[in-house]
């Protein structure tokens, strides 16, 4: 769903390195790996990004993206203490649809904006160091709401996916463009919202759009200048490349498709990837297969609803899972893939979650893609009774919509979770603690039919049609906490409503989420109490995020309502039609008493 | 005198409707209309042959009706060629009532809207009217590849050329038990489809009726004969077209329907269809409201 050649320029200049901002935590790892002339973000301090505390490099807090801080400062006995340390408003009348993470390095904090915005903030002060307004195209049409999920640092750029379908680079001192290449045609349909991710010196970026047509594809860019590395295509039959150059099919052609069905087969990777440093696999997440008439294509359709291993040197798939095989029902399985690891029977064991729109919860070996495990995180899910772990398969129970070709009229079937997902975007995160997830997730369904008629373009085609229910009167939205090595859900907390925001966890053992109803909230990591909220003033569907400066710990989340969920009507936007617009980006650390600060100063 | 007379009537209409609405504060669509002087009317941007782009210049069925509706009531044309949307609910909501969230505004009126009775009962926030086309999904066979043709399963192992993801491709991948699926060919547009069945590299071409008529126009082929198509199913091988206003606006809706029958009646509709290629007595309004 998701448009415009520009030219390539610019190189890094090398920078010094600030090292004695970063000796506190990271020590001699970080300190070893950076010899003279090593320029700003490195490799090796994305690598480690999960532990140096007084930066946020990645979006995901880490490539594997777990969002779980080492810091402790804030914890469960003095959360209730965290108040606003600075705000700053995004401005102008781009008032909806704040869904990014901030990053913090070197005292700027990076943070994007709806409508293919960006800001360098002082860490400090929270002034504004520069800001960036992508030029977006007349006309273009992004499906889901004009937001952004996040930027990537790597050496001095700052890196994020525009609407119109662009990457872009900017210098992060300056804010001036420095690489700016396009993914593909927003005239097509296509755009860009997921943040990047880098790994290797790579940019790592997904595709998302285009209803027809649309062939799903991670790619991966130089990060310094946005020239083309490698293409894997997520759909069977296509071919890969890898320096310009043929490097295999994905999969074998018309194995899970007929015919010439898998040329436009769908399967894209809006979300992006997440990354295992030890497994060298990028986890990639992929949408739903194409058409949605599930009776035209008979087969599993991969790589559609999957997660894709692909390794990330030669960018070819090492393994996949496929959680919704013959996908009918837009579950739509691009959610994050969170390496993490579990002892059993004494062995630690390399694994990883997921967490899909389908309602499961998967734990799979992220080695090889072997499922150990899969449980439901909702109450009710009506197209499948359990997961068979002996097949890794689904077992259906006969919910799906029925075949348009042969009714007169289209069977309707109530089928939960909606095609909003279980889950849908919003990251879960994971605490190495506590040794639990917590997965943002939602309690609704959907009555599903084929109709007649719908229209595109002035031209009808057969449509299907979609009414969602919330399967409760007093909540749709909730925080689960899952132990992964049983299934179980540990403890929750129920929202009024959908969830949509990113979650954090820290050493504090804290749980940080924000809600629509416009708070940001903390809880315990451990009993799911709630100790502590702050109204923004706007709905909160950003990414929470936590780095330490001077000595003290800080927390940062974006506020501005907006996302899918108000786009779609039926009964849920009752419960957020008095939700206010924003944009807004707020700073937290804990009270200390003015006499205090005096005495210290 | 006609004419004069019509447009007597059309002001009255459209003082009566503004002060009728003025309690509210929400004036006709038509009265903002004659004060900025012009109406302007949203096109679907590369859909030859009702709009699209030649050397810089909007042109098109779509585009000549829509100058012809602009006329007739006085009014300047303002064109908003725009980018289609996953389906129509998107083009209305970011073309007639809301607009998009990238801004613009919504216009006054929007061509080329489909006309189901039941999708138009289900709208609230925009008024669907003014049927000006035919549209029916037609199959064209290429001379001698068929000796007699009386069943679609006769298309197993032809090709058949179709635009990707319309009904057509929809159709033929699903029914006889998806028999036929391998033996659509499927082109990224209508346009691509027509020109390989002219090119004789496919036996077969299924498309709506008005757009295989006039897309044959547009690239010089002759004439051939195509046959209207009967689905099996839930499909639909037939709607209408009209145009969509915010609702609210009866004052613009009246002068438009009055507008547009005033074309129909003169031949002016006819001339455009004739135009681009299309057959009117097929496609024209024949059964317009």
């Amino acid at each position: 769903m998701e448009t415009n050649p520009q030219s390539t320029v610019g190189f890094l200049s090398p920078r010094k390195f600030n090292l004695r901002a970063r000796m506190g935590v990271c020590g001699a790892l970080v300190a070893a790996t950076f010899t003279a002339g090593a320029a700003g973000v490195t490799d090796a301090m994305i690598v480690n990004d999960q532990n140096t505390p007084e930066d946020v490099l990645t979006v995901g807090m880490g490539q594997g993206g777990q969002r779980f801080s080492t810091l402790n400062k804030i914890n469960t006995d003095n959360v209730v203490d965290l108040v606003p340390a600075w705000s700053f408003s995004f401005g102008g009348e781009k008032q909806r649809g704040q869904e990014t993470q901030p990053l913090v390095y070197k005292g700027k904090i990076f943070v994007t904006g709806s409508y293919s915005r960006i800001w360098a903030l002082d860490e400090k002060t929270g002034a504004r160091i520069w800001s960036y307004e992508h030029r977006l195209p007349d006309g273009i049409v992004p499906c889901c709401d004009v937001i952004n999920r996040g930027a990537a640092l790597y050496g001095d750029l700052v890196i994020f996916a525009t609407l119109d379908a662009h990457l872009v680079a900017l210098n992060q001192d300056t804010g001036k463009v420095v690489w700016n290449e396009k993914i593909d045609d927003y005239k097509a349909g296509y755009s860009a919202s997921a943040a990047p991710l880098i790994v290797k010196g790579l940019v790592i970026s997904g595709v998302s759009g285009g209803e027809f047509g649309v062939v799903g594809r991670v790619e991966a860019r130089d990060a310094n200048t946005g020239k083309m590395v490698w293409v894997r295509p997520t759909v069977e039959g296509h071919m890969g490349y890898l320096n310009g150059k043929e490097n295999g099919i994905s999969g074998k052609v018309n194995a899970t498709w007929p015919g010439e069905l898998w040329k436009t087969g769908g399967a894209a990777t809006w979300l992006g990837c997440t990354f295992g440093a030890d497994t060298n696999l990028l986890y990639c997440g992929t949408g739903n297969p194409s058409p949605w008439n599930a009776n035209v294509r008979p087969g599993d359709n991969l790589y559609s609803s999957s997660t894709v291993a692909i390794d990330v040197d030669n960018g070819k798939i090492a393994w996949s899972y496929q959680s919704t095989p013959h996908d009918h029902w837009d579950f739509d399985g691009v959610n994050e893939f969170i390496p993490f690891d579990f002892k059993k029977d004494g062995k630690m064991i390399k694994a990883g979650a997921k967490a899909d729109r389908n309602g499961f919860f998967y734990v799979l070996d992220r080695t090889n893609g072997k499922l150990f495990n899969a449980s439901p995180f909702v109450t009710k899910q009506t197209w499948a009774s359990h997961v068979d772990l002996k097949t890794g398969r689904p077992v259906e129970t006969d919910n799906r919509p029925g075949d348009p070709g042969t009714a007169e009229k289209g069977k309707s079937v109530f089928a939960a979770p909606s095609f909003l997902g279980g889950k849908n975007w919003m990251p879960m995160a994971y605490n190495p603690g506590t040794g639990l997830f917590y997965v943002p997730a939602n309690e609704w369904g959907m009555d599903i039919w084929n109709e007649p008629i719908a229209y595109k373009r002035g031209a009808a085609y057969l449509g299907a049609g979609f009414t969602i229910h919330p399967l409760y009167d007093d909540y749709i939205g909730a925080l689960r906490a899952m132990d992964p090595t049983t299934g179980k859900i540990v403890w929750e907390y129920k929202n009024p409503a959908p969830v949509w925001g990113g979650v954090m966890t820290t050493a504090g053992n804290l749980v940080f989420m924000g809600t629509p109803e416009g708070f940001l909230k903390a809880f315990d990591a451990k009993t799911g109490k709630e100790l502590w909220k702050f109204q923004t003033g706007s709905g909160v569907i950003g990414q929470p995020a936590t780095w330490e400066m001077d000595g003290e710990q800080y927390v940062g989340v974006a506020s501005g309502w907006g996302g899918a969920v108000p786009l779609w009507g039926g009964e849920v936007a009752k419960k957020v039609k008095d939700i206010s617009q924003g944009g807004s980006f707020w700073v937290f650390k804990l009270h200390k008493s003015g006499a205090v600060k005096a005495a210290q100063n | 005198m006609r004419r004069l007379f019509l447009s007597i009537v059309l002001v009255s209409i459209g003082c009566f409707a503004a002060f009728a609405r003025a309690e509210d504060g929400f004036p006709d669509q038509l009265e903002k209309a004659r004060e900025r002087g012009t109406l302007e009317v949203s096109v679907y941007r590369d859909y030859p042959p009702y709009s699209y782009e030649v050397k810089g210049q909007y042109t098109g069925i779509d585009v000549d009706l829509a100058a012809a509706l602009a006329q007739e009531l006085g009014l300047k044309l303002t064109l908003r060629p725009f980018i289609a949307g996953d389906d129509l609910d998107d083009d209305l909501r970011n073309q007639v009532w809301r607009g998009s969230l990238l801004g613009g505004g919504v216009g006054d009126v929007m061509m080329h809207v489909g006309a189901d009775p039941e999708y138009i009962q289900r709208q609230s926030k925009v008024s669907i009217f003014g049927i000006y086309l035919h549209e029916s999904i037609v199959l064209a066979l290429r001379p001698n590849r068929f000796k007699t043709f009386v069943s679609m399963e006769q298309l197993k192992d032809k090709k058949t050329g179709v635009e990707l993801g319309s009904i057509s491709d929809l159709y033929l991948s699903d029914v006889y038990g998806g028999s036929l699926r391998e033996s659509v060919a499927r082109f990224p547009t209508a346009s691509a489809a027509v020109k390989a069945f002219i090119d004789d590299e496919i036996d077969a071409l299924m498309l709506p009726r008005g757009e295989m008529q006039g897309l044959t126009t547009l690239q010089g082929g002759a004439a051939f004969k195509a046959s209207e198509v009967t689905f099996k199913g839930l499909f639909r091988n037939k709607w209408d077209i009209g145009v969509a206003v915010k609702t609210g606006s009866p004052a613009l809706k009246t002068a438009l329907q009055t507008a547009l029958t005033t074309l129909m009646s003169s031949g002016k509709l006819a001339e455009i269809y004739a135009r681009y290629g299309l057959d009117y007595a097929l496609v024209g309004a024949v059964n317009a409201e």
